[in-house]
């Protein structure tokens, strides 16, 4: 992710070529995320055409402080929220939280170990229960797990593009990471029995 | 001492990565002794390396020019990027 230092004052003066290199630069991961995100292909192109031209409009106000991508991505995340608001999930009063809980005795210890996939993942396999799952998460939490995960960023500049403090971020993780984990647990349990029954 | 759901906590939401080294090895060595916990890691590695690669396009560095990207540059060109309304 190699961006070039001197792209500022042509971004600032929205100078043709440099907001090409830019676009070049940026689209890949740009549109790699809002699919995570759980945009479909459509939607997905979309709502990145509109974060970019939001970019541009905004251009002044880049000051080089932030890696461009990071700029970029923070402007997508907000416009993925805005599209998504009438339909987000609430993710106030979070059951995974007391999911977790139930799983450990008063001494923090394993009650019911995990059962999860693993194997199974790494070959690829489950892709259908993985979509799924994801499907279920709350926007934000998916939008921290897919910056995270696919796209590769670095805690502190999620914290950025969310606009979130570190905790806040630690808490998203947490809840994504484990509603996968749970949801992946009971479809693989379902298939088993399946196999049986 | 660190326990499962301690541990599982500093993981899922990698606040070990801003723990103190003291924190770090103890984490480190309940891994080690705690098969339950390496598992439950394990798991949520492998949960993160199956998104990864679902979502992952065959060609990371495209060097030509995309049918949207083309469409998004003349959208720029079309607004001259100097457009203010907002």
């Amino acid at each position: 992710m190699k961006e070039r230092a001197d792209w500022t004052a042509g971004i600032r003066a929205r100078d043709p070529s440099t907001l090409e290199a830019v676009v070049h630069h940026c689209l890949p991961g740009l549109l790699r995320a809002a699919r995570a995100a759980g945009l479909a292909e459509d939607r997905a192109e979309d709502a990145v055409q509109s974060a970019v031209l939001v970019f541009v409009r905004r251009a002044e106000q880049f000051d080089g402080r932030a890696q461009v991508s990071t700029w970029m991505h923070g402007i997508l995340a907000r416009t993925i929220q805005e599209q998504r608001r009438s339909i987000s999930r609430d993710d106030s009063g979070e059951d995974i939280d007391a999911v977790m809980e139930a799983r450990f005795d008063s001494q923090g210890s394993w009650v019911r170990p995990p059962r999860g996939p693993a194997e199974d993942l790494a070959l690829g396999e489950l892709n259908d229960s993985l979509s799924a799952c994801l499907d279920q998460l709350p926007d934000r939490q998916r939008q921290a797990f897919a910056l995270r995960e696919v796209e590769g960023f670095e805690t502190d500049e999620i914290c950025k593009i969310l606009d979130v403090s570190a905790n806040n971020l630690g808490v998203l993780l947490y809840r994504a990471r484990n509603r996968l984990r749970e949801c992946l647990e009971t479809k693989g349990m379902e298939g088993s029995i399946d196999a049986f029954v | 001492m660190l326990s499962c759901k301690d541990v599982t906590q500093l993981c899922a939401s990698e606040d070990i990565r801003r723990a103190t080294f003291a924190q770090r090895i103890a984490v480190r060595v309940h891994l080690l002794m705690c098969r339950h916990c390496r598992r439950y890691v394990r798991e949520l590695s492998a949960i993160g390396a199956a998104t990864r690669k679902a979502f992952a396009k065959p060609v990371a560095e495209n060097p030509k020019r995309t049918a949207f990207e083309e469409r998004v540059l003349a959208e720029i060109r079309r607004g001259d990027g100097t457009d203010k309304r907002d």
